[in-house]
């Protein structure tokens, strides 16, 4: 199908072209009719990977097209589900109002890093948004507000004699949530902050140089990145009804940066398919014992045994072998079919 | 005053350890530009090499001891080959996913083969002290102190005088250009690969030593990187230096601060934080660490 | 733009929609006429790896046993054993996977604490009645309906430690070492209540972070408090490097700790200076002739892997035992409940649960609609450095400290 483009405004349209509009139409059905056709289970599965995008897409905002190093995004999704626990748990602050907050106080904590971020680059931003991580989890453990391993309850979102609780109810607010992240993020990466964004990632000094100010973006970065990591812990609170300080320690971090990795550094579709495989490896290793566990008891234990190193290899394999991640594969999958059966 | 030779002593010999893996992060990243995320399960295998020659066959220490670090160097080189050749090139984040994923296979390998439980490692200083007037020094302490101090002349002198070494300089400087004057770069990145497994198998056997055998002791891998870091992750003095440096405030925030009550904050065991928080402050004063230069960057 | 705000509005609708129309399965989950659906959730990967299969082990012994002799109320057990990897976020999957795939009645046993907690809204929500092995005093007070300790927990313990400390010399000046987390702070607390109920106090403590190897400083400022006892709040890692310190400094204090240590690794890893440690376990060691010990080695004979279990000498049997004890009180709940098996009847049936004889394996098991904790009694134990063995030197007896 030729795609021509005649105007900026065209080039720069969120949903480039018919076809990308119709597939998304079949899409945005499937995700209202596939509830129904699924378990439970399976749905809290979407569930967790639905937040998973959320945080995802902002880390990606920060790395993939700003290029400032963090490794201490975990970090941001505890604030915000604490500060979701605290107020809706302790102070009874509904849903509405508990959401933006986190995200603000989220956002408002990433000044810490972001104004340091002015002077640290690469690996040294890194390890310091690493060090950032271990203090708020130091934090969480020894503070009496917020009640150390024993962790804290979340109420159930809803008032009156309404609220959401199902899986099936959470699925649709969580994939309203995860859309609309999807959807500021595509709006904010085409935008001039955008652009800026990227300009400061290729190189930082030649953005300065044509008039971008590097600590307003570079701060508004790990600002935006932040108030999705928060949103993205105040729906995980919810969600879990419980928190505990060690649902958001490093691996957490690794877990996000290993989706953005993954997926696809600086694209908004290589978060989401990022997300959604990191999230799915263990659910895919559970199907997978479940289903030998009959016919090879010792080959599922065995699975269970390696399932660190199935984690791992994952990784290191899609990497070694397309280093520009799933977003990688899908392109050239794409070339493919366009230009078949020519080869270029 | 017992006590502050004490604890700084003490600080010293876990900041030896530190300074050695923080070694290995700047023997690979300098040369290889790779963040080794991996580096503390290098040393935790390293000890379970030593562990399985010296307790389980019975062994002579000293032999195991030899045994397990061309076990480290084999294992770094190994890992070079099959993990990193192709790599060159990649993205910084693609490298140190690539490491991380390498940490979890090398935890699943060693649990599969070693186990998930708690060894003792017996060497000829394990539980032996002396007493100076009213001062206990570990025997393992002081050996800890005394290889590593000669293992860091080593690596200097290679690095100042034999031609391998400066050729690892050259082509850290600039690949390129290291190519072009005859140097073979990926057999550099593979020795650079094999030391950084080596230092870190010796760190590895000296901190079983102070303590025991185990799968999870690889989490002293991302405390030596915060040496690394302050030191400047660039300079072979700054990762020693930022070892020691962490090692000792350690100690002393185990001995004067862990156990603290402030308000409704348990101030509890803040060892490990203290660690992180030296860091940061260090690099709000010194964004490239200690010793590590700005570099001049080309628009 | 019209159109997507028609995409929304719709899914608006179906939101709306399906929130008034929650359907409701008519079946018991987990429950047939044939069969009973259990979960045991315990460590089969990551760092905890260590504790689960012993657990694994006493369930699949019991079940097989059980099962063998007509099962519970004619309904035979099938038990999921599945991988929780010790982290709050893997417990949570792992409880979800039991709890919405393989529907399970109850979660019979899940280890790690922290994972405990998360999953109690789950399990409350679910109507899964849930059995921790976290033992701390926060699943009993305040208390869930739906979850069960059948254990005695780190308060009572310590509680137990320091009364027969003091029991023995009234002027014992104790300190404590203690892991900087729930369960060393909850054991920090126990031994508190229990110092300040005898009119003294504890005259040290000192708190350590998982992971920690170097304990120069925590003996240091015990050494310099004058203590002749020191508590450890610690899991098996720490209390050896705790006892190889004190060989270092050359200092004979006693030492008394809780039962996650009190396992045969200790004599490995420190060989005879383990001499005289002493540690408090609701479970009496295996190579006692109690009644109840006797059984579950008999059992284990004829259904399990003996000879790589129980009659193995470096096999970790507290774990074992407390496996035991969860199953057994399980149990003890589904026949109560009676052949009307659902959640609301099986709490109603442990509640119902009196003084059930364990023979000495551990202390007897109360449950009541008040008390969902089964015991606060336990048994003090000493290592003996020449046989590598466990002795009792204090049979199972309960704190006098309150425990509520």
């Amino acid at each position: 199908m030729a795609n021509f483009k005649i105007s900026y405004r065209e080039d720069t349209a969120l949903f480039q072209n018919l076809w990308v509009k119709s597939w998304l139409g079949i899409f945005i059905a499937a995700m209202i009719v596939l509830p129904f056709l699924l378990s439970r289970y399976q749905l809290s599965i979407l569930n967790g990977m639905g937040i998973a995008v959320i945080g995802a897409l902002g880390l990606n905002l920060l790395i993939g097209y700003t290029g400032q190093i963090s490794l201490g995004h975990g970090a941001f999704v505890a604030i915000g589900a604490y500060t979701t626990g605290l107020l809706a748990g302790t102070l009874g602050v509904p849903f509405i109002v508990a959401l933006p907050v986190s995200g603000t106080t989220a956002a408002l904590l990433s000044l810490i890093v972001g104004v340091p971020s002015l002077r640290l680059k690469g690996l040294y931003l890194a390890l310091g948004t690493l060090a950032f991580g271990f203090i708020i989890e130091y934090v969480l453990f020894h503070w009496d507000l917020t009640r150390g391993d024993t962790g804290m309850a979340v109420p159930k979102i809803g008032a009156g004699g309404f609220f959401i609780e199902t899986e099936l109810q959470f699925f649709y607010l969580i994939m309203f949530f995860a859309a609309l992240a999807t959807l500021v993020a595509k709006n904010l990466a085409r935008t001039k902050i955008g652009r800026s964004f990227v300009a400061i990632r290729d190189r930082d000094i030649a953005a300065e140089a044509m008039g971008i100010s590097l600590s307003k973006y570079k701060i508004m970065a790990f600002a935006v990145s932040a108030f999705y990591a928060g949103v993205a812990g105040c729906l995980l609170a919810y969600y879990q009804k419980w928190i505990v300080p060690g649902n958001f320690d490093i691996s957490l971090s690794i877990a996000y940066i290993a989706m953005i990795v993954l997926g696809g550094m600086g694209t908004i579709l290589g978060s989401i398919l990022g997300a959604i495989l990191i999230t799915g490896i263990p659910y895919g290793i559970v199907y997978l014992t479940d289903a030998l566990r009959g016919t090879y008891p010792n080959l599922s234990g065995l699975i269970v045994d390696l399932k660190l190193g199935i984690f791992g290899l994952v990784i290191v394999l899609t990497l070694l072998f397309e280093p520009q991640g799933l977003v990688g594969i899908y392109r050239r999958i794409k070339v493919y079919w366009k230009t078949w059966p020519f080869k270029y | 005053m017992e006590k502050i030779i004490e604890i700084l002593f003490n600080g010293l010999s876990m900041g030896a350890i530190y300074a050695l893996m923080a070694l290995g992060f700047v023997l690979i990243f300098k040369s290889t530009g790779v963040i080794n995320f991996a580096q503390g399960e290098l040393a935790m295998v390293g000890a379970f090499i030593c562990y399985s020659f010296a307790t389980m066959m019975n062994v002579p220490y000293i032999y195991a001891f030899f045994i397990a670090l061309i076990g480290g160097i084999i294992l770094g080189a190994v890992v070079y080959q099959v993990f990193f050749r192709t790599m060159v090139g990649e993205p910084l984040f693609s490298t140190i996913m690539v490491t991380v994923g390498l940490a979890s296979i090398l935890t699943c390998l060693a649990g599969l083969i070693w186990g998930h439980d708690v060894y003792s490692l017996n060497s000829p200083f394990t539980d032996k002290v002396i007493h100076l007037d009213k001062i206990t020094f570990a025997q393992g302490s002081i050996s800890t102190i005394i290889v590593s101090v000669v293992l860091f002349v080593i690596v200097i002198l290679f690095f100042n005088r034999s031609l391998l070494g400066i050729s690892m300089r050259g082509s850290a400087e600039d690949p390129d250009t290291a190519g072009l004057m005859g140097i073979n770069v990926k057999k550099i990145h593979m020795v650079a690969w094999a030391l950084g497994g080596l230092v870190a198998a010796v760190a590895g056997m000296f901190l079983a030593e102070q303590s025991f055998v185990r799968l999870s002791m690889s989490h002293v891998g991302i405390k030596a990187m915060a040496a690394a870091i302050l030191g400047g992750m660039e300079s072979i003095s700054g990762a020693i230096l930022g070892g020691i440096i962490i090692g000792v405030v350690e100690g002393l925030a185990a001995n004067y601060l862990s156990g603290m009550e402030l308000g409704n904050f348990h101030m509890g065991d803040i060892k490990d934080v203290a660690a992180f928080v030296i860091m940061i402050i260090v690099l709000m004063i010194r964004p490239y660490g200690i010793f590590g230069k700005e570099k001049v960057e080309r628009v | 733009m019209r159109s997507k705000l028609w995409g929304w509005s719709v899914l608006l609708a179906v939101v709306l929609f399906l929130s008034v129309n929650s359907a409701w399965a008519a079946t018991v989950r987990g429950v047939t006429d044939k069969e009973i659906k259990l979960a045991c959730l315990v460590d089969l990967s990551g760092p905890g790896k260590y504790g689960g299969p012993p657990i694994a082990d006493a369930f699949r012994d019991y079940v097989a046993w059980v099962n063998d002799t007509g099962g519970i109320n004619g309904r035979k057990i099938n038990l999921v054993v599945e991988d929780n990897g010790i982290l709050p976020t893997t417990t949570m999957n792992a409880a979800k996977k039991v709890i919405l795939k393989d529907e399970v009645l109850a979660i019979a046993f899940n280890l790690g604490s922290a994972g405990s907690s998360a999953i109690v809204p789950l399990c409350a929500e679910n109507k899964v009645v849930l059995m921790p092995h976290g033992a701390n005093k926060v699943f009993y007070h305040p208390g869930n309906k739906w979850v069960f300790v059948p254990h005695t927990v780190q308060f009572s313990m310590a509680s137990r430690a320091v009364e027969y400390v003091l029991g023995k010399n009234a002027k014992a000046r104790i300190g404590v070492i203690y892991q900087d987390d729930d369960f060393g702070r909850e054991g920090l607390e126990g031994a508190s209540a229990a110092a300040a109920f005898l009119k003294t106090k504890l005259v040290a403590q000192a708190p350590y972070k998982t992971g920690t190897i170097d304990f120069t400083p925590h003996m240091n400022a015990m050494k310099e408090a004058n203590v002749d006892t020191i508590m450890l709040w610690t899991y098996l890692p720490q209390s050896a490097a705790i006892i190889k310190q004190k060989v270092k400094m050359g200092w004979d204090v006693q030492l008394i700790s809780n039962n996650t240590t009190g396992v045969p690794p200790l004599f490995a890893l420190t060989g005879e200076a383990a001499d005289g440690y002493m540690f408090v376990t609701p479970y009496a060691p295996v190579n006692t002739d109690l009644p109840g010990i006797k059984r579950i080695k008999e059992i284990n004979k004829k259904y399990g892997n003996a000879a790589k279990t129980l009659e193995n000498p470096a096999y970790p049997d507290y774990l074992y035992l407390a496996g035991w004890g969860y199953i057994e009180a399980m149990a003890q709940g589904l026949r109560k409940a009676g052949k009307d098996l659902n959640p609301e009847t099986l709490v109603k049936g442990l509640e119902s649960v009196r003084n059930f004889d364990m023979g000495g394996l551990c202390p007897n098991i109360t449950f009541g609609p008040k008390q969902h904790v089964s015991s606060f009694s336990s048994l003090i134990l000493k290592a003996d450095g020449k046989t590598k063995r466990f002795v009792i030197v204090d049979s199972i007896k309960a704190p006098k400290t309150p425990q509520e």
